[in-house]
């Protein structure tokens, strides 16, 4: 009688312990398959990128270099927009305008590590810099941006934010 | 071989019982048998789940549609400045090899050399007017672009500002796409 209730005392500890490891690879089957059906190598955030944005450093320099090199000598000179604002306002608004909700475009110095950007009243205030300054970093995702030397540690900068999604 | 002090011997001669031995080895061969069913279930289990796991593939279109719009961006410009050889028939026509670009693609999934695919247009930036427009040759898909989770090709759209030596004004739609949703979606 002893024997008998010790076997099935057994048998019902094997039993439930059977379930328990047959729950757990079903929860760990479930989690394994409780992803995206691709995985995208692009799914990161996207910070601001100052590597891949091809057409924009293409159409920076464009920019600067249009009328004969007319608006980087004023911007170099001036450390302003005043004369070639609204010429490159009008340019960058017939590319980007469909492409990204915020166009900035501007100068800021970077000195000692620290970045500052200047507002210009054609492109506002540069958006979203982080609060230590650090290079200007852009919390937004989907952000690329470009700039190019003028002199001293100032440079001109080409800032997109917020990349509309055409797929 | 093991050794026991004589006393322990002694003790494990006293305690034996031929039945004992046999039900015990019943018990034994029972738990076994469990043992490998658990051990077979529990290897099944990882297999599957890392087959789960690792046998999603990676969907890679978005690179490659972008670096074959950065590829071809940097053949038709230097800097702000555009590339005018771009204007001539000649280099247009042969873009693919003067720009160094190869389509060739798996010899797999019934594909033909037809899965990437570019059209390249330069419009006059003041007047919008459409100057020059060329593509690759291979496809009849292009209609198709969609979302990167259906089967549909992954397609790029990037815009240049560019200027030529004599002060005009140009803009370049470059349109990549890349099909190839055996391999990247299925």
């Amino acid at each position: 009688m002893l024997t008998k209730k010790a076997q099935t005392s057994e048998t019902l500890t094997w039993i439930v312990a059977t379930i328990a490891i047959v729950i757990i690879l079903y929860i760990s089957i479930l989690v394994a398959s409780a992803q995206d059906s691709v995985k995208n190598v692009l799914n990161l955030d996207k910070k601001v990128t100052y590597n891949d944005f091809r057409e924009g450093e293409k159409s920076l320099h464009g920019v600067l270099l249009a009328n004969n090199g007319e608006v980087y000598y004023s911007i170099r000179d001036k450390d302003n927009l005043e004369d070639s604002g609204e010429f490159v306002k009008n340019v960058l608004e017939q590319i980007y305008r469909d492409k990204y909700e915020k166009i900035w475009f501007g100068v800021f110095t970077f000195d000692s590590f620290v970045y500052e950007g200047k507002d210009n009243s054609y492109f506002g205030d540069r958006p979203g810099v982080s609060s230590n300054g650090s290079r200007g970093v852009v919390d937004e995702e989907h952000s690329v941006s470009n700039s190019v030397y003028l002199k001293d540690n100032l440079y001109v900068e080409l800032l997109l934010t917020g990349e509309k999604d055409e797929n | 071989m093991m050794f026991f002090p004589e006393s322990r011997k002694e003790k494990n001669t006293k305690s034996f019982h031929p039945s004992l031995l046999l039900k015990s080895r019943k018990g034994d061969k029972v738990i076994s048998v469990y043992w490998f069913f658990i051990l077979f279930l529990v290897a099944a289990a990882i297999v599957y789940m890392v087959f789960l796991f690792y046998g999603k593939p990676y969907d890679v279109r978005e690179v490659e549609a972008n670096l074959l719009a950065n590829k071809i961006s940097d053949c038709l410009a230097y800097g702000g400045m555009i590339n005018e050889q771009v204007l001539t028939e000649e280099y247009r026509m042969n873009f693919e090899e003067n720009c160094g670009l190869d389509f060739r693609t798996e010899d797999s999934y019934g594909w033909n050399n037809d899965q990437i695919y570019f059209i390249v247009s330069i419009y006059d930036f003041k007047s919008e007017e459409l100057k020059y427009s060329f593509s690759s040759q291979r496809f009849n898909w292009i209609d198709s672009c969609g979302s990167k989770k259906d089967n549909n090709p992954f397609c790029v759209r990037k815009e240049l500002y560019v200027l030529d030596g004599n002060g005009n004004n140009y803009l370049i739609d470059i349109f990549t796409a890349v099909r190839k949703t055996e391999k990247n979606v299925n």
